[in-house]
C-alpha cells in the first residue's frame, strides 16, 4: 500500500511517500523551490517522491493531508468572537484567504494536484489531525513498542501541547492544552523580543542564551514566571494575555507592557546585540526549560510507558532536550529528526497506515530520504559551470579531503541522499577543522554570512565521542548538547571581553565548536548511519589525532540547504569555500578563481 | 489558445461590437473614447503590458477595499453582537483538558 503524506500552507511544506509502513522518500518543498520555509503546495517534493518510485499519482492508494483545516478555521472564528471588538484586524487579515481558498480545502488541494494530472479526484484526500501527525511521525519512526508521546508547538488546530500513549495496538490522546495557552508561541514571543524572526529565529535565541549572566538571567526568569504566565502543578500554563496580542491582532506581544516589565526596548533585526538581550535570552530559555521538565514529570505519572517520544517545533530546542534527558523521568527518549511541521507529512502517512495495519517497530530510522544524484549527473553539472575538477576513488578522496581539512581549509561536502529535517547530517554539509581558533569567525563571516555569536556544531565518531564530549550517548540527529571535555569555565570572558570576541576566547581543546558555556550540539556518526562521513573522520583522526569535525549546513544565510549539485556549485562559487566535493568529484577554488569572480558574493536575506 | 484566452478574446469582441453600435447609432461619446483607446493600444502595443498591469493593480486594490468594507460591516453587525453572548472562561487549576480519544476520523476535514 502506497500512502502519500503532505504538509502545506502554514510553514515548511513537505511530501513523504511510504510503502507498507516504510518511509521511502521525503523532502521539504523549500529544497527545490529555494524559498526558505516555503509553505506553498509541495508540488516539486511530490514530483520527486513519485518519480523516484516510478509512480503515477493514480497509483497512490491514499493521500493524507497533515491537519484538519476546518478545525483550524473554527479556532480562528472562535478566537475572533472571544476577542471582539479588538479582533477586527485579525478578522480582516484572516478571512480573505480562508474564504478564498482554505475553507474549500479539497478544491485548493485538487488544484495543486491538477498540476500533475487533470483527472485527480479530490474525494481521495484524507485529513489527519495536526498533533496526531506530529505524534505519529515520532512514534512510528522510533525503536519503541510503546511510548508516551508529547507534542509541543505553536498551535495546530486547537492543541498547542498534547500527551498521547502509543503502543502496538493504537493510540490514546490523554490530555491536551489548547490555544491561546502555548509554550511554542511563548518561545516565539521571546524570539521576537530579542530581534529574531518568528518561526525561524528560535534556535538563535537558544544560541544567544549562553552569553547571558546567570544572576541577571535568574531575575528575568522570575519576572517572566510572575508576569507572563501562571504555572499549574501539572506543568500546564495559563498565559497572561494582557502581555500578548497574538490572540486578537497581527502582532505577537504587547510591546509597551514588555518594555516596561523588562526595562528594555524590543530589539530589531538590524540593531546590535547587547548584554541585556543575552541575559534575557538566558532567562527565557531557563523559564522554558522549567515548564518543559514539569510537564515531562507530569506525563510520567499519567503514562504507562517507560519510553518518551517528543515532537513539535519545541523539540528542536536541544538545550531543553538535554535537560529533559538529564531529568531521567523516562528510560529512553526518541525525537524525530524533523519534529516541526514538515515532519507532519511523514506522520500523516504513517499515522493513517498504522490505523489500518498492525505496527512493528523499525530498526534505526534512516534520515537520508531526499534526492540522490549519480556521478554522471554531477559531472554534467560541473561541466555546465565549466569548473576545473578531478575524479578520485574513495580512498584517495578521504585522504585528499582530510589533508585539506588539516590545512584549515573549508570543504563543501555533498554525498548521496539529502537529509530529512532541518539539520545537515553529513550529506549536505560544510566541513572544517574544529582545532583552528579562527575557524568559527572565518566560517561565520566568509561562508555562512550569519551572526558572529553563533557557534558551529561538531560531528564525531560515535565510538570515540566520549573522549571529547560528556555525557556520552548516541546523538545521531543533533538533538542534544554535550559538554566539551577539557573546557575551562571563564566568567571573566563574559564580563570583560567584547561581545563579538567572547567566542574566540573560550578555553577549550576544540575552540571552533565550543559554545561559551562549554556546550556543543554534537552529531555522532557510525558506519551504519553515514559510511562516507565515518571514513572521512577516521582519516582526519589519523592526521590530526582528533575524530571530530565542524559540521554545518551546506547553505548561506537565508537560503535553504542545497539540494542539487547545481545548488552546491553556486554556493561554492559565491562564497569563500576552498574545496567542493560532489560525490567522487573534487573542485578547488584555486583552480576556479576566474569562474568564482563572475559569481559576485550573494546578497542574503535575513533569516 | 487556452480556455481563458478564448474567453478574454470573446469578451473583448462583444465589448468592441457593442461600443461600436452605441457610437454609430447612439452617438455615445464615451463609446467613441473607448474605441479610440483600443485603436491606440493596437497601434502602440508596447504600452499595453504596462497599462494591463496598472489596470489590474487598481482593480485588485479596489476589490480588496470593497471586500474589507464588506467584512467590516459583517464584523460589526454579526460578529460583535454575537460576541456579547459568549460565556466567560472559568478559572481552573490546570490548562490541560482530559480527552481520552483513541481514533482519528481521516475522512472529515473537521
Amino acid at each position: 500500500m502506497y500512502v502519500l503524506g503532505i504538509s502545506a500552507y502554514y510553514h515548511d511544506s513537505a511530501a513523504a511517500l511510504i510503502r507498507n509502513g516504510k518511509v521511502l522518500y521525503a523532502a521539504q518543498e523549500e529544497r527545490f523551490s529555494r524559498i526558505k520555509n516555503d509553505s506553498s503546495f509541495p508540488i516539486q517534493a511530490i514530483k520527486y517522491v513519485l518519480l523516484e518510485e516510478g509512480l503515477e499519482l493514480s497509483q497512490i492508494d491514499h493521500i493524507i493531508f497533515y491537519d484538519k483545516p476546518w478545525l483550524k478555521f473554527e479556532r480562528i472564528v472562535d478566537t475572533i468572537l472571544n476577542q471582539s471588538p479588538r479582533s477586527l484586524s485579525q478578522f480582516l487579515a484572516a478571512m480573505p484567504s480562508w474564504l478564498g481558498e482554505k475553507l474549500n480545502f479539497r478544491k485548493t488541494l485538487k488544484e495543486g494536484f491538477n498540476q500533475l494530472t487533470e483527472n485527480f479526484e479530490a474525494k481521495n484526500i484524507l485529513f489527519s489531525e495536526h498533533h496526531f501527525s506530529h505524534a505519529a511521525s515520532t512514534f512510528y519512526t522510533s525503536p519503541f513498542k510503546d511510548a508516551c508521546v508529547i507534542n509541543i508547538d505553536g498551535v495546530g488546530e486547537w492543541a498547542t501541547l498534547s500527551i498521547y500513549d502509543f503502543n502496538e495496538s493504537g493510540h490514546n490522546l490523554i490530555k491536551q492544552m489548547n490555544f491561546p495557552n502555548s509554550i511554542g508561541i511563548l518561545y516565539s514571543a521571546f524570539t521576537f523580543y530579542c530581534g529574531f524572526k518568528i518561526n525561524s529565529g528560535e534556535y538563535k535565541l537558544m544560541g544567544l542564551a549562553p552569553y547571558g549572566r546567570k544572576e541577571e538571567a535568574q531575575k528575568i526568569k522570575q519576572k517572566i514566571q510572575d508576569n507572563l504566565y501562571q504555572t499549574f502543578e501539572d506543568g500546564s500554563i495559563k498565559i497572561n494575555l494582557s502581555f500578548f496580542k497574538y490572540h486578537f491582532g497581527n502582532k505577537t506581544i504587547n510591546e509597551k507592557k514588555w518594555e516596561s516589565l523588562f526595562n528594555l526596548p524590543v530589539n530589531t533585526p538590524d540593531s546590535e546585540m547587547t548584554q541585556a538581550y543575552c541575559d534575557f535570552a538566558l532567562g527565557a530559555q531557563l523559564a522554558t526549560e522549567d515548564i518543559l521538565t514539569t510537564i515531562i514529570r507530569h506525563a510520567r505519572t499519567i503514562s504507562k510507558s517507560q519510553n518518551l517520544c517528543l515532537s513539535g517545533g519545541v523539540a528542536l530546542n536541544c538545550v531543553a532536550n538535554t535537560k529533559i534527558k538529564k531529568d531521567n523521568q523516562f528510560q529512553n527518549i526518541w525525537i524525530h529528526p524533523a519534529p516541526g511541521d514538515a515532519g507532519g507529512a511523514i506522520g500523516a502517512a504513517l499515522g493513517f497506515y498504522y490505523s489500518q495495519e498492525k505496527y512493528n517497530p523499525q530498526n534505526l530510522f534512516d534520515p537520508y530520504l531526499g534526492p540522490r544524484y549519480s556521478n554522471y549527473e554531477i559531472e554534467r553539472s560541473l561541466k555546465k559551470y565549466q569548473l576545473n575538477f578531478r575524479f578520485l576513488n574513495e580512498i584517495d578522496l578521504y585522504e585528499s579531503v582530510a589533508q585539506t581539512l588539516l590545512e584549515n581549509k573549508i570543504v563543501g561536502w555533498f554525498q548521496d541522499r539529502m537529509e530529512w529535517g532541518p539539520r545537515a547530517l553529513g550529506n549536505r554539509s560544510i566541513l572544517a577543522s574544529p582545532l583552528d581558533r579562527e575557524m568559527q569567525k572565518k566560517l561565520n563571516l566568509k561562508i555562512k554570512f550569519r551572526e558572529g555569536f553563533r557557534p558551529f556544531a561538531p560531528v564525531a565518531l560515535e565510538s570515540k565521542a566520549d573522549q571529547y564530549f560528556q555525557p556520552s550517548f548516541k546523538n545521531p540527529y543533533m538533538q542534544y548538547t554535550h559538554q566539551v571535555v577539557g573546557f575551562e569555565e571563564d566568567t571573566e570572558n563574559i564580563t570583560t571581553n567584547k561581545f563579538s570576541n567572547r567566542l574566540s576566547c573560550v578555553k577549550t581543546p576544540l575552540p571552533a565548536i565550543t559554545h561559551l558555556d562549554g556546550s556543543a550540539r554534537l552529531q555522532t556518526v557510525n558506519e551504519e548511519l553515514n559510511r562516507k562521513l565515518t571514513h572521512l573522520l577516521i582519516k582526519f583522526e589519523e592526521k590530526s589525532g582528533v575524530p571530530v569535525l565542524i559540521n554545518t549546513s551546506f547553505n548561506v544565510r537565508g537560503e535553504p540547504i542545497v539540494c542539487s549539485p547545481e545548488n552546491a556549485i553556486e554556493c561554492f562559487l559565491s562564497t569563500d569555500m576552498d574545496i567542493l566535493v560532489l560525490g567522487n568529484f573534487i573542485a578547488c577554488k584555486d583552480d576556479n578563481i576566474e569562474k568564482a569572480k563572475k559569481f559576485r558574493p550573494k546578497s542574503f536575506s535575513k533569516d | 489558445m487556452t480556455q481563458p484566452q478564448i474567453t478574454h478574446g470573446l469578451i473583448l469582441k462583444v465589448l468592441l461590437i457593442s461600443h461600436g453600435f452605441l457610437f454609430f447609432t447612439g452617438n455615445s461619446k464615451i463609446s467613441g473614447y473607448v474605441l479610440l483607446s483600443c485603436f491606440i493600444l493596437l497601434l502602440v502595443p508596447r504600452f499595453s503590458l504596462k497599462l494591463d498591469f496598472y489596470l489590474e493593480y487598481i482593480v485588485r486594490k479596489m476589490g480588496n477595499l470593497v471586500l474589507r468594507v464588506a467584512l467590516t460591516i459583517f464584523y460589526f453587525t454579526i460578529i460583535f453582537p454575537l460576541s456579547l453572548f459568549r460565556r466567560k472562561e472559568v478559572s481552573k487549576n490546570s490548562s490541560f483538558i482530559s480527552i481520552n480519544k483513541k481514533t482519528v476520523d481521516f475522512k472529515r476535514p473537521w
